[in-house]
Parts: C-alpha cells; sequence; structure tokens
C-alpha cells in the first residue's frame, strides 16, 4: 500500500471542495446533505488518491463519486427520513404565484425530479460537462443521459407550464437539450 | 423572461456557505477504510497462471531450499469449490474446517485443492489430504493466482537473484518457471514501478507483467502475447476469465477485452474505480471492488443492483456463474459477514454471520481466497 501524500491532497481539497459542494448541493437540495455528500465523496478519493495517476483527474473521479453516491443514497431512501421535502406550490392557487419567485419555484420543482434526472441536469447545465462526461460521471450510457434530461426538462416544463404567467418554456432549455456535444 | 435554467442553478449554488471538508475526519475514515480494504481485499485476480516453455519439475526437487518438497503433512480433505474463509492456521468452510499446521497468510483454490503461503512466504500445495511445500514467494505480500476451474496456481518467486513467475499443476505436482524477461531491478507490489507481477491465469494461459509489459503466455506451447505494452504495474489489469480481460484505464474505468487495443467490442465500465475485481466463471459477470456492490452483466456494461443495505460490502469470489460471494459489515459497527448473493436476480442471503470485527480477524490472521494478505 503506498504512502498516503496528504498534503498534495489536502491542497486539492482547498482548492475545490467549494466547487464540489455547489454541484452536491443542487444534487441534494439541502447544505448539510451536501456536505455530508462531499465528505463522502473526498474520503473515496482519499483512499484511491496513490491510484490517481494523473491528480488531474482527481476532480473528474471526486464529481463522479458524489453523483454515483448521491444516486445510491437515494436508491436505498437512506436519506428519505431525513430530508426536508418541500412542497411545490400549487400553481393554480389564485394570488399564490406572486408569493413564490419563479426561481423558487423552479427549485423547488428541480428538487422534486428523480436524483437521476436531476443529477443529470445539474451535469449538463451547471457542471456544462458534454454528454459523454455526464455519462461518465453517472455510470450509464450516453443514452441513458439524453433520456434522463428529456425526462427530467420535461418535468419541469409540465409543472411550469400550468403556471399563470406561463413562463415556464422560456425558464427552461428547450433546445439545449437537443443538442450532442 | 431571460432567466434559464442554468443561471438559476449558478445562482443557487453560488448562496450558501459551505464548510471546509473535516479533513482530520476525512483521514481517518479513509484511513479506516484503507485498514478494512487490505483485511477484506476484495481483489479481483483469482486467476490461475501458466508458464512458458522453461523448467518443468515434477515434484519439487534438487537443492533449492524454498522448493524442496522436504514436508508432507497429512491433513483433513476439504472440498474446494465453496464458500472458503481463512483463520490462523485453521481453513473453514461452513460445514467443517481443517487445521493445516501453517498460518495462511493468503491463499486460493483450484479445482484440486488450494495453496497457501504461510508467514515465512513458504508456498504449500494442500491437495488430496496432503500439504506439500512447493515454492517460495514474498513474506511481507505474498500474491497467488489460480484458475478455480483448473488445477494451476502460480506465483513469483523472489529468492533468486530475479524474479522468476512460478506455475504449479496441483494436478500432477509440476512446477515451471520463467524468468526469461525478469530483471533485480525489477519491484514485487503492484503499487510499485515496474513490478514483476503475476495479474492472473485462465484457460492455461498466464498473464503477467515482465519487461515486455503485460502479457500472456500460453502455457503449452509457450508462445507469448503482448496484451499492453504500456503497462505499468499491477493496477493495469484486474482479472481474466474466459480470454476476457479486465483492463483499468485511467479516466475511463474498467475496459473488457482480449487485449489493449481492443475497442471494437469492448465492454467499458465507466463507474467502476477500483483496481480489483473478479469475473463470474464463464465471464458473463464482473464483480468490482469497492465500498459497495458493483455487479455488471460484463456482456452489456448493465449493473446488477443487489437487494443490501449494508454500509460496506463487497464481492470478492464466485462459486459459480451465479453466486457471488462479499464480504460485508451491516454497520460500521456490526459484525463482519459473508453474504452469498444470486446474479442476476440480487437477492442475498448471510452465509457467515459473524466473523467478529475486522480488528479480530486482522488479530487472528484472516485470509479469503483471493490469493493476497487481507490482514495488516
Amino acid at each position: 500500500m503506498l504512502r498516503r501524500d496528504t498534503s498534495e491532497f489536502a491542497e486539492f481539497v482547498a482548492a475545490r471542495s467549494t466547487a464540489l459542494h455547489r454541484a452536491a448541493y443542487l444534487m441534494v437540495g439541502d447544505v448539510s446533505l451536501a456536505q455530508d455528500l462531499v465528505q463522502e465523496a473526498l474520503t473515496k478519493t482519499y483512499v484511491v488518491w496513490p491510484r490517481l495517476r494523473d491528480k488531474g483527474n482527481a476532480e473528474a473521479y471526486t464529481r463522479k463519486a458524489i453523483t454515483t453516491t448521491a444516486i445510491s443514497w437515494f436508491r436505498r431512501k437512506r436519506w428519505s427520513h431525513e430530508r426536508p421535502v418541500e412542497q411545490l406550490p400549487d400553481p393554480g392557487t389564485p394570488g399564490h404565484a406572486e408569493s413564490v419567485t419563479q426561481s423558487q419555484w423552479l427549485w423547488t420543482a428541480l428538487q422534486q425530479l428523480p436524483v437521476r434526472q436531476r443529477a443529470a441536469i445539474v451535469l449538463r447545465y451547471y457542471e456544462d460537462l458534454t454528454e459523454a462526461q455526464t455519462a461518465e460521471a453517472m455510470g450509464c450510457a450516453v443514452g441513458t443521459v439524453k433520456s434522463q434530461v428529456f425526462a427530467g426538462i420535461s418535468k419541469l416544463r409540465e409543472q411550469l407550464g400550468d403556471d399563470p404567467d406561463g413562463w415556464g418554456p422560456d425558464l427552461l432549455p428547450l433546445t439545449e437539450m437537443m443538442v450532442n456535444r | 423572461m431571460t432567466e434559464t435554467l442554468k443561471d438559476l442553478m449558478h445562482e443557487r449554488a453560488d448562496g450558501p456557505d459551505f464548510a471546509v471538508p473535516d479533513l482530520d475526519t476525512l483521514f481517518r475514515d479513509g484511513d479506516r477504510r484503507l485498514r478494512r480494504r487490505r483485511a477484506a481485499h476484495a481483489v479481483g485476480g483469482l486467476a490461475a497462471l501458466a508458464v512458458v516453455g522453461a523448467l518443468v519439475v515434477p515434484q519439487l526437487s534438487g537443492s533449492d531450499a524454498n522448493t524442496r518438497n522436504d514436508e508432507v503433512v497429512a491433513v483433513d480433505q476439504l472440498p474446494s469449490a465453496v464458500l472458503t474463509w481463512a483463520s490462523g492456521s485453521v481453513l473453514h468452510t461452513l460445514d467443517g474446517q481443517t487445521d493445516l499446521g501453517k498460518q495462511i497468510r493468503a491463499y486460493v483454490r483450484t479445482d484440486a485443492g488450494y495453496v497457501f503461503a504461510d508467514a515465512s512466504g513458504v508456498v504449500w500445495s494442500f491437495t488430496g489430504g496432503e500439504i506439500s511445500r512447493v515454492g517460495s514467494t514474498s513474506a511481507k505480500l505474498p500474491r497467488l493466482v489460480s484458475d478455480d476451474e483448473d488445477s494451476l496456481a502460480g506465483w513469483v518467486d523472489f529468492s533468486g537473484d530475479r524474479p522468476a513467475f512460478v506455475v504449479l499443476d496441483q494436478a500432477n505436482g509440476s512446477l515451471t518457471r520463467n524468468d526469461d524477461e525478469t530483471s533485480a531491478a525489477m519491484g514485487a507490489l503492484a503499487d510499485e514501478d515496474d513490478p514483476a507481477y503475476f495479474y492472473a491465469i485462465d484457460n492455461r494461459t498466464a498473464y503477467w507483467r515482465d519487461a515486455r509489459g503485460a502479457v500472456a503466455v500460453d502455457l503449452a506451447t509457450g508462445d507469448v502475447r503482448v496484451i499492453d505494452a504500456a503497462a505499468r504495474n499491477g493496477f493495469d489489469v484486474s482479472d481474466v476469465e474466459n480470454g476476457v480481460i479486465a483492463f483499468n484505464e485511467r479516466g475511463l474505468g474498467t475496459v473488457l477485452g482480449a487485449d489493449r487495443g481492443d475497442r471494437v467490442d469492448a465492454v467499458v465500465l465507466p463507474q467502476v474505480y477500483g483496481s480489483m475485481g473478479a469475473f463470474s466463471p464463464g465471464a458473463d459477470y464482473y464483480s468490482g471492488d469497492a465500498d459497495e456492490p458493483q455487479v455488471y452483466d460484463a456482456r452489456t456494461g448493465q449493473e446488477v443492483v443487489l437487494d443490501l443495505d449494508y454500509a460496506f460490502a463487497t464481492g470478492y469470489e464466485w462459486l459459480d456463474e451465479h453466486a457471488l460471494v462479499l464480504i460485508a459489515q451491516e454497520t460500521p459497527k456490526s459484525p463482519v459477514q459473508l453474504l452469498t448473493c444470486q446474479v442476476p436476480e440480487g437477492t442475498c442471503e448471510v452465509s457467515v454471520p459473524d466473523l467478529g470485527s475486522f480488528d479480530d480477524l486482522a488479530s487472528e490472521g484472516f485470509a479469503l481466497p483471493v490469493g493476497e494478505h487481507t490482514g495488516e
């Protein structure tokens, strides 16, 4: 077993943890859970650190660990009893739409998507990964990424498109999700 | 409305202040996992070996003290195609146990019995109710490989002036050695640069790393095929079965194919991080090394989900094409268990409910049939 290079690893954590936290937060919708997720993913990265011949791949490895761990945890419902559940406001309720900002509405709707759809959207539109890179991070085929993104965006449109002001279609990417990168 | 989903995500993500990761906790947890992993050693490499047209020695003979067959001990026989584990000098099955009289530091099974290395690095063959001294390898970190559907087992002998790949056929006791492409400067460990490293044995072909890179050596003819000239260490190949090789490729994952350049029919397992793994006997399935089960259909790359909710579980050997054995802990404080899961159904049952803690196992000297030392 190789000796752990803690200083080099600590430098990596210091440099990239904020960016990793942000992506994790978008996937799980909760700051403390995001921190747990990043801590777990970084621990996994630390375990394999000597095997990462190219330390430039460390962030991609950690991002992959964040994504697959989040999917795994949600799949096992390990967090289901702890995770705060935000209710999507009923868009048809008169007078209520004004009290909810568009971004809050979209954020809530995003967090109600199944975790794989949410992860695919975060990786594609926040991390700006290609479909191939997203597939690698999720451990699935490119076709699965396409279908997950399509399903997620469609659900958001379906929910947001019902609001009285009809701003859903403008808020969401339409053509982008059809582009192969 | 100009706001986009992308803008929203950036706004949201930039909002919270995230605590700096707790490095002390991270290092402590990571080191604990490393110890646990070393204890579990969910390694692929249940291979076997083969050797070139080198020297064939019917039973060990000659003046080499390391390979002299000077001790033969009779003990109870044990079947080999079953779930086993070793504690101290005792080899356990679900139905019985046999004291082999030597600490079992690492062991593998073949269809003829078991081959194990003791604390001194002496390699022993256990077959037909007899234990015979058959060679030597690294005392500190022994590595044995075998083909559990055949009678071959192998290891690297470091006792000479250069490392030698040794293959034992337990069916007749014959040994072959090959040191044609090794040198005294070569390392021994998977992590080291330029090691003489035995990857696997499959279908009478040995897979190892020598000066040529990763090679496949036909044991009957001596023909050599270079499967990865760029192979740098012991992590480049994790297992071979039915001619399918599991290559670990940086930045890509585990790639299943006939050689490193084969991309036409290769199956890529992109989320398999570990450098170790085990094919099912027919190479239909592959279990990767991880803290959570990572089982895939090796023909399609599709993940096989196991019905488990354990804090730690990883598969390390296949009893048949569909029965995967895992070492597991339900919670970090739970006893270590051995589970058997059916693939692809995903159903699992506890085969050995309580092996004690990992610390207990390490102090007793614990080993699984993966060919490497499991305690620390």
